[in-house]
């Protein structure tokens, strides 16, 4: 894949806690050249989902989000409505869908196709203090 | 901007970089759906601003209370954990805790608490303690029908909630009894002695809170092998009772939750109430005795309550989430509903066994075990009659996971735990006979405990004969008139019974009972319970008036030495009334069995036989007095139909719902179509159809 540029986006990434669905998301961010770290986490309730954090090249993240379309069995929301971008899997949602909110609310659903457009255009302006690679664990 | 996760009490100690992370990552989890929702506020940034702002200065108080009253040799690792752990509200519906360690450059933990587990929580703590008085006796005249009418705001609070989780963003913010409480009682906070709605809603987040910050004390979150978890239950047990390590680690953070929340509410009290010294303060330092003693008796109940109200509160999230049909969260929720009965056994052990003899008998009584037996009426009532009623979705299955509720008791009355239990303690008996000596006390304990759970396992004749040579041997160690001797004795009687020897019971327990009395004296617990057995012994050998006589004198020294509301006084009332019967004195039985009944929980909850019946009087006299539309009547008519379903009643469920029907329900804020299917399910019941629906 393309591997120019080198503004990247810190991404949580919620992984379904099921051993294929996290070997997947583990894949997905290699396959986008990037490394998602694991937050082990404990809970009186069990956990359902692993957070796992990265630093995405922007170019690269529709590709890490189609890959988790394909891989993950239920659909998937890319929520860009706050400060970080934050990818999860709805069991509400059919397999192969993606959701994604933009930082005006607004809700758009696809299937792979035209994917990145519509990533490209939710994610924060260049220069916005939030969206870069600060905060913690940006791996 | 002010830091609303300021440290106060801790201030030197805490880290600021890791607070600020915390800031950072409590956004990874915003739902701004929820936020939305919560605040009012359409602009994201702000909503979360909004939120944080509220609910950080409240987590961070309560961290810092939990590490402040930690005990005096734990303080060092109190300070440790002050400048390594932060907390934050979840800005999402998420309906799990969690804890884990920051992905940062700061080293430390983060704690997340589910803000709708505490609200839930703190909601039917608050309704049940309402619902459901703690000493009846205590109330003006007319507590009754306050009681009832705290039920129906408790089901109706509920409902509202059910309403509300199931439509976020759609069914208004509830504005459940506690909230309008603490409105109500603000400027009255400082006199709530411990028992007012802000003390319940600080318990339930403290109860939260405290349950995720016991991971990283037991280093639950440590690579494995390297935790410092002090399981409830050893190994071998745990593996009996098919309890995995992960399980066995959870109910060791409950069990724990409960004694440092009691510590959390003892020591916040202290800050307040300083021990007045001094040679002249002598009947203020008895005032000062008195009250603290009344706080200790608090700290354990609003302890006791969050627990229970938690368990609650994650039952209800279950089905609901069961209902929505993710059958994965239902699951989590389910498996953490189950550890209940062990999270109980180890609270009532606590507080029978630390709490009672430090401060008191009060810190565990009878009253306990019904205020608990109410809280599980309620949680049935939530998860079987309630929810059905009002949820929006139905599904023809549902998780039979009350029947799979099992005590550590329970659980080991399975016949595979009870033979694998014996090999495990024949292997311990050997080795403490080998390592101690064939005479050492724990050596003839467990002897006598390993004879026991063969007679358990079904292997009599070998238990009685294996208990004889261990009464032998203790009446020649430790003496015939030891404590552990009797009580070896006591169960050899009973299994002899067991056995089919209804004579040589009676016999060895009158032997007993000549013994314990003139070691104990006559009123001792002991000696009235050998008593008890000896009456039902003789009965079984076939002199049920003997039987009956006995009971009648045992009744009347169980109400002078432990009450007229004991359990065993309830038992013995009952076990004279079945020993009347058998002895053809029928009129003799009605009246025992009338007077069991009246002695035993006089508070009504939705599981006690008096409740449908005094609803159903409610509602005439409302009928009568308000008329038949007024939302008074209509609550408790929706109320009745509740409890008319869960009854069996089902035209008489389908009658409630259908006069409701005739009025004006949006003062209520039912949903007219959830009743019309409520009325449509009782009277496809009524006329034996099986229909999806509540």
């Amino acid at each position: 894949m393309d591997s120019r540029g080198t503004e990247r986006v810190r991404v949580n990434v919620f992984a379904p806690g099921d051993p294929e669905s996290h070997a997947a998301a583990r894949a997905a961010f290699a396959a986008a050249e990037s490394a998602g770290k694991d937050v082990d986490a404990r809970g009186s309730v069990p956990l359902g989902d692993i957070l796992m954090i990265g630093s995405v090249a922007t170019h690269a993240l529709a590709y890490l989000i189609n890959t988790l379309r394909k891989s993950w069995n239920k659909g998937v929301v890319v929520d860009a409505i706050g400060r970080q971008l934050s990818i999860r899997q709805d069991p509400a949602l059919p397999r192969g869908v993606v959701i994604v909110r933009s930082k005006s609310g607004e809700v758009t659903v696809r299937d792979g196709a035209g994917l990145a457009d519509i990533i490209g255009g939710v994610l924060p302006p260049r220069g916005n203090e939030n969206a870069g690679t600060g905060g913690p664990g940006n791996a | 901007m002010p830091d609303a996760g300021r440290s106060i009490l801790f201030q030197r100690h805490q880290n600021p970089a890791l607070a600020r992370e915390a800031r950072e990552m409590s956004m990874a989890f915003a739902d701004f759906s929820y936020l939305g929702w919560i605040t009012g506020e359409d602009d994201p940034d702000r909503a979360w601003e909004m939120y944080f702002a509220r609910t950080q200065p409240q987590v961070r108080a309560v961290l810092d209370g939990l590490l402040a009253t930690f005990p005096p040799e734990e303080r060092d690792q109190a300070v440790e954990l002050a400048g390594s752990v932060e907390a934050f509200c979840l800005p999402s519906n998420a309906v799990e805790s969690r804890v884990f360690e920051n992905p940062g450059d700061a080293t430390g933990y983060l704690i997340g608490v589910s803000p709708l587990v505490i609200q839930l929580s703190a909601e039917i703590a608050w309704g049940v303690h309402m619902a459901h008085p703690y000493l009846p006796e205590a109330l003006p005249p007319g507590w009754e029908a306050a009681t009832l009418h705290a039920q129906e705001s408790l089901a109706l609070n509920i409902s509202g909630y059910i309403r509300a989780l199931e439509g976020i963003g759609e069914a208004p913010v509830p504005t459940g009894m506690i909230s309008t409480a603490m409105e109500a009682t603000a400027r009255a906070r400082s006199e709530s002695r411990g028992r007012g709605p802000h003390d319940f809603y600080d318990a339930a987040l403290t109860f939260a809170l405290t349950h995720e910050l016991a991971h990283i004390r037991h280093g639950d979150l440590l690579p494995a092998g390297q935790g410092r978890t002090v399981a409830p239950y050893s190994e071998g047990m745990a593996r009996l009772l098919r309890i995995s390590d992960e399980e066995n680690e959870e109910i060791a953070a409950d069990a724990s939750t409960f004694t440092a929340c009691f510590n959390y509410f003892i020591g916040t009290w202290f800050w307040g109430n300083e021990r007045p010294t001094g040679i002249l303060n002598v009947l203020k330092r008895l005032e000062w005795e008195r009250r603290f003693r009344l706080a200790a008796w608090h700290g354990a109940q609003r302890a006791s309550e969050a627990c229970e109200a938690y368990y609650s509160a994650i039952a209800i999230l279950a089905d609901l989430t069961f209902r929505r049909g993710d059958d994965g969260t239902a699951s989590r929720l389910i498996t953490t509903a189950a550890r209940l009965p062990h999270v109980q056994f180890h609270v009532q052990r606590t507080r029978e066994e630390v709490l009672a003899p430090a401060y008191g008998p009060f810190m565990w009584s009878d009253r306990d075990v019904s205020y608990r037996k109410a809280h599980h009426s309620w949680r049935i009532h939530f998860v079987e009659a309630l929810l059905p009623a009002m949820s929006r979705h139905q599904r023809s299955d549902s998780p039979d996971w009350l029947t799979t509720w099992k005590s550590p008791a329970e659980l080991a009355e399975d016949s595979e735990f009870r033979s694998d239990a014996v090999a495990e303690w024949e292997e311990q008996a050997a080795d403490r006979a080998r390592e101690l000596g064939p005479d050492h006390p724990d050596t003839l304990a467990t002897r006598a405990n390993l004879a026991h759970l063969r007679g358990e396992a079904g292997d009599v004749v070998g238990a009685v004969a294996a208990l004889e040579q261990v009464v032998t041997d203790m009446e020649r160690v430790l003496g015939p008139d030891d404590p552990h001797t009797f009580a070896v004795r006591h169960n050899l009687a009973w299994l002899r019974g067991k056995d089919g020897d209804a004579a040589g019971s009676a016999a060895a327990y009158a032997g007993l009972l000549a013994d314990q009395e003139r070691v104990f004296g006559p009123d001792h617990p002991e000696v009235l319970d050998t008593r008890y057995e000896l009456a039902w012994a003789r009965g079984n050998s076939g002199d049920a008036e003997g039987a009956a006589a006995a009971f009648a004198d045992l009744c009347k020294d169980h109400e002078r030495v432990l009450g007229s509301g004991h359990a065993t006084t309830h038992a013995a009332r009952q076990s004279l009334a079945h020993w009347r019967e058998m002895a053809g004195d029928t009129a003799g039985a009605a009246e025992a069995a009338t007077a069991a009944r009246a002695g035993k929980e006089p508070v009504l909850s939705p599981g006690h036989p008096g409740t449908l019946g005094a609803y159903e009087a409610r509602l005439a006299e409302q009928e009568r007095e308000l008329g038949p539309g007024h939302p008074g009547t209509l609550t408790t008519r929706w109320f009745l139909a509740l409890l008319r379903g869960t009854s069996g009643d089902a035209e008489g469920a389908a009658a409630a719902y259908a006069e409701l029907l005739n009025h004006d329900l949006g003062p209520l804020g039912f949903d007219a179509d959830r009743i019309r299917e409520n009325l449509g399910f009782w009277q496809g019941r009524a006329a034996g159809v099986d229909v999806t629906a509540g």
